[in-house]
């Protein structure tokens, strides 16, 4: 069963050679990002090679030298790449559900809650809701005769805590992303799918994937740059402990920057997590999304 | 002619005379700006600092300085004092915050020395005076200090004709006793999340198995014996008498107080600003909290906490920040900190003005417990030392490491800050 | 064709319950935190803390309410004199605002990026997608600095300037997506028609992507709302305190007063879903005009 995919490539074709127009259309939203964002990140990266007697690479140097940061690395990328697919996974099942669904708007309003209480704010009601004295959730599987696990006490429960945290923090986005998308599929492939006698799965398979790959896009990007950078959660919920199992380049970047006032140092911390995500974007955007970019 | 020159010395006269007034007025309204001075205040939003806000009007009636206030979150504090301070924003002329940060900013904070008259110096208590001293100059005023005493539940030990324990035997004894699993009662605490504030209690345990940071010939002893004993001790605690919640490696003072009100612990080591929340009548415990040092091994010696006032170096009124950091740190203020806030005073005159805060129990017990303080700004870069140990403390009670390995590690990892210092 | 062969009823049927149990599944996990703070928000202090836990609160205690939203509490000792009306509504204005000019250039800017070629179209992309690869404490201080020069510290102004040049990367790019599903067949048939090009995106592209744009707008929206670090640098007073900002105040170091915290977050948020679940009518109407393509 050949289902051809040819009206999606017309809808991501670009046609035009209007340059001039194009251009115009996007400066004003060029020149307020380079006003406001360039010239900090221009002054974090000068900032980065300063040192008492000049401009080196002391203060990366320094850093890469110290165990601790090789260490956070890896757990801030088993961070993302565990809270990055499930939350693509999640998100994709849960939007593809609602779209069966009649009332998915009054759904939709109230998934949108945990958008509407700061991540912090949130992070504080999850933190208690953990605690292995208080929290409702010990309470709850107490109650079902199950012993709680020491949620933010025990290394491995923090690392999974801090995952079912920003899964609830965060997941919506990816519901709202995916419904969207899902919204505006256009009628006439399916019918023709439907008439050529196809499978829900092969439905699915070869006109609803292609069609949700910008939407695919933008969250996996958008997702791993944020979560990438996770901090207010860690910060309220273990403080980056116990030990070091929640440790995030983030914490590490603000703790060098902040706490120890070594504001070179967390600029360097800073360019140095920014790179390989750079990277990694560059490559996922190349390797996957090629034609949609 | 005449007319021309008689309107060119009219027009010269208005021109001339409107320059004399604005000159005059802008020179009246630059007096009147000056004996106007507003200055610019930074404090936590905790009680401490709520307090002050309270004395505010006072001083701005007496002094006729307008204060505009900034209240920053406790967790945010850091940040915003960090970026004022490095970036010399001129955004804040008195800063409040706790005093172990001043040696991270000693080098933007103006020195007092000069302010204080030898009468006001004799007036602080040593100790908390002492504190504040960094390079051999006061930095700041405190407006609260404080450290770690034993609360305990007078009706419990009545119960079981329990003595206060005095040493860490008598105190584990104690715990044993009183712990009741099915009830969900606890003997004690240990709190060792991996934030600032659990490290109090580790320095304290240290410190009273005769152990300390650095000795007096400036070597690090973290890894000491003692040091590993004391650390074993509060893992001990947890797991082999199993008198502490076994979530140690997670909680903090917060989770301390929340367990004593909740009725959940016979004894507790906490700062003495529970004291006035627990003793109130909606958490039942109304009359049944007794207070002592805490327990000891080989010698008394508790860790310091507590916050300051301070004022950048760069200040456009110091006069006048130090006036304000004077003002609520003198005899009223510390007693309004006393009475409303529960933070024992630092100055001698207070306890003699105000006999009902030198009979209060809470203080009693406070001013034995801070003659044996030990303030944080004696070690160098205690910031960092905070953090290395706090990870040291949270990963040791989690079970991930054990104390010897915690010790040692977090005694090379502060051997390397100490070597290798970087400017602020 | 009129077999209905029960294989295929009981397929379906399970499709649709498995359908269900996956969104009330979700459902659950979502509500739960926000209905314990709902609960905990007509506790009072002492009950919070009581075990064994007690999910119901004894009685109705509105107290917290009437606390958090009273602007000057200073009689009383146990909640702080947090402002929290004041902080709410400078987010309302702030989070709007910046939201509404984040759409008008960054609608223009993305529809650019989605259909146009031009030189340095796509690493201009990349670029401003850059921005947002940063840890924010590393832009957090010249950014401070430059507010600072301009005289827009502790100025709603000043937060709505931060605000939308952060949101805009992420408003171009999101947008970006569904204008790439847009097919070019419109454009053509509206110059046909004689439109220049304003006419032809208000009246044609932007129906057409009303879902997503939706979707921007609340994502992009959500941003300043809870955005933490950088108000607390940019402000000083109640002025430009947002509501983050002030909620995080409850946490004071010696205690976490979750009764009012509670009462403060549900306040602030909860009518805004109401109001979402009762314009969602209007909403239906927006999405489903907008579907329809052909």
């Amino acid at each position: 069963m050949e289902i051809t995919s040819i009206n999606f490539q017309k809808t991501q074709s670009l046609g035009r050679k209007n340059a001039r127009l194009a251009f115009l259309l996007a400066l004003p939203a060029i020149i307020l990002i380079a006003l406001v964002v360039a010239y900090p990140i221009g002054f974090s990266v000068v900032k980065s090679f300063t040192t008492r007697e000049g401009y080196s690479l002391k203060n990366y140097k320094s850093i890469l030298s110290d165990n601790s940061f090789s260490f956070t690395l890896l757990n801030t990328i088993k961070f993302t790449l565990i809270i990055v697919i499930i939350e693509l996974v999640i998100g994709l099942i849960v939007a593809l559900c609602l779209q069966n669904i009649k009332i998915r708007n009054s759904f939709r309003a109230l998934f949108t809650i945990p958008l509407l209480v700061s991540p912090v704010v949130s992070s504080y009601a999850w933190m208690w809701l953990l605690n292995d004295q208080y929290g409702l959730i010990s309470h709850i599987l107490k109650f079902m005769k199950i012993t709680p696990p020491l949620w933010l006490a025990n290394p491995n429960w923090a690392f999974i805590s801090i995952v079912i945290v920003d899964m609830w923090i965060a997941t919506p986005f990816v519901i709202i992303v995916f419904q969207s998308a899902l919204a505006s599929l256009p009628k006439s492939p399916y019918e023709s799918a439907e008439i050529d006698g196809a499978s829900s799965i092969q439905k699915f398979r070869y006109l609803t994937l292609p069609f949700l790959k910008p939407a695919f896009l933008v969250i996996l990007t958008i997702r791993t740059m944020d979560v990438f950078r996770i901090y207010d959660s860690i910060v309220v919920l273990t403080g980056g402990g116990p030990g070091n199992a929640t440790m995030s380049l983030s914490l590490l970047a603000f703790r060098t920057g902040i706490t120890f006032g070594n504001l070179k140092g967390g600029s360097a911390m800073s360019l140095l997590m920014t790179i390989p995500l750079f990277i990694a974007t560059i490559i996922c955007i190349r390797a996957i999304f090629k034609d949609e970019i | 002619m005449r007319t021309v020159k008689s309107k060119l010395n009219v027009v010269t006269l208005v021109f001339v005379g409107a320059l004399l007034m604005v000159t005059f007025s802008l020179s009246v309204s630059g007096i009147a700006a000056e004996e106007q001075v507003t200055l610019k205040v930074i404090l936590p939003a905790n009680p401490e600092g709520e307090v002050i806000k309270q004395c505010i009007p006072k001083f701005e009636e007496e002094t006729g300085i307008k204060v505009d206030l900034t209240d920053v979150a406790v967790e945010q504090l850091d940040t915003k004092i960090t970026v004022e301070l490095y970036t010399g924003a001129k955004t804040a002329d008195v800063i409040g915050g706790p005093y172990d940060w001043m040696p991270k900013y000693s080098k933007y904070l103006l020195p007092l020395d000069e302010y204080l008259t030898d009468q006001d110096r004799e007036d602080f208590l040593p100790a908390a005076l002492g504190a504040m001293t960094i390079d051999d100059k006061i930095l700041g005023l405190p407006f609260a200090w404080t450290c770690m005493i034993l609360f305990y539940r007078t009706d419990l030990f009545e119960e079981k004709n329990l003595q206060v324990p005095k040493t860490w035997e008598e105190h584990l004894a104690v715990a044993e006793a009183l712990t009741q699993k099915d009830a969900g009662i606890w003997g004690t605490i240990v709190t060792a999340k991996n934030t600032e504030e659990p490290v109090g209690m580790l320095l304290n345990y240290i410190y009273q198995n005769g152990g300390d940071v650095i000795d007096d010939n400036n070597n690090i002893t973290l890894n000491s014996p003692e040091a590993i004993e004391a650390l074993q001790f509060m893992y001990d605690l947890v797991y082999k008498f199993k008198v502490a919640p076994p979530g140690a490696s997670n909680y903090w003072c917060i989770d301390t107080l929340n367990l004593f009100n909740g009725g959940k612990l016979a004894t507790a080591p906490n700062w003495s600003f529970m004291y006035g929340i627990a003793n109130s009548d909606d958490t039942g415990l109304k009359g049944k909290i007794g207070m002592s040092l805490l327990p000891i091994k080989k010698r008394q010696a508790v860790s310091l906490g507590g916050w300051s006032l301070y004022a950048p170096n760069y200040t456009e009124h110091p006069k006048e920040a130090f006036e304000f950091i004077h003002f609520m740190t003198n005899t009223w203020a510390q007693s309004e900190m006393a009475i409303r806030g529960s933070n024992t005073p630092s100055r001698k005159s207070t306890m003699a003005d105000y006999p009902e805060i030198k009979a209060n129990p809470l203080f009693v017990v406070m001013f034995d417990a801070l003659s044996y303080s030990i303030p944080r700004t004696k070690y160098p870069h205690y910031r960092e030392l905070q953090v290395i140990l706090s990870e040291a403390l949270s990963g040791c009670l989690a079970g991930t490491i054990t104390p010897e390995e915690a010790l040692n590690k977090a005694a090379s990892e502060y051997e390397k800050v100490i070597n290798e210092p970087y400017e602020l | 064709m009129r077999f209905n062969s029960p294989k295929i009823k009981t397929s379906k049927v399970i499709t649709i319950f498995l359908v269900w149990l996956i969104v009330i599944g979700y459902l659950l996990f979502v509500i739960i935190p926000y209905g314990w703070l709902f609960i905990t928000s007509l506790k009072e202090s002492s009950e919070v803390i009581r075990l064994p836990l007690e999910f119901l609160p004894d009685k109705l205690y509105l107290k917290n309410y009437f606390e958090v939203l009273a602007i000057n509490n200073l009689n009383n000792s146990k909640a702080l004199s947090i402002n929290i009306s004041s902080a709410f509504i400078n987010t309302l204005i702030v989070a709007f605002i910046s939201t509404f000019i984040a759409l008008l250039i960054g609608l223009p800017a993305s529809y650019s990026f989605a259909k146009y070629k031009f030189w340095g179209r796509k690493s201009l992309l990349i670029t401003t997608l850059t921005t947002r690869m940063f840890p924010v404490i590393a832009l957090a201080i010249p950014i401070f600095q430059i507010i600072l020069k301009i005289g827009l510290y502790d100025n709603k102004i000043g937060l709505i300037l931060v605000y939308t040049s952060l949101t805009l990367p992420f408003t171009i790019w999101v947008m970006y997506s569904y204008f790439r599903d847009v097919p070019t067949e419109l454009e053509d048939a509206a110059k046909i028609d004689g439109c220049n090009f304003f006419k032809m995106f208000i009246h044609v592209i932007l129906p057409i992507s009303k879902p997503g744009i939706i979707a921007t707008f609340i994502l992009t929206l959500i941003y300043p709302w809870n955005e933490l670090l950088l108000n607390s640098i940019l402000s000083a007073s109640k002025k430009s305190q947002t509501l983050a900002y002030a909620l995080v105040q409850y946490n004071t170091g010696q205690q976490i007063y979750w009764g009012h915290l509670s009462a403060a977050v549900i306040a602030t948020s909860l009518p805004v879903v109401i109001l979402t679940l009762l314009l969602q009518r209007y909403v239906i109407q927006g999405l489903t005009l907008g579907a329809v393509k052909e």
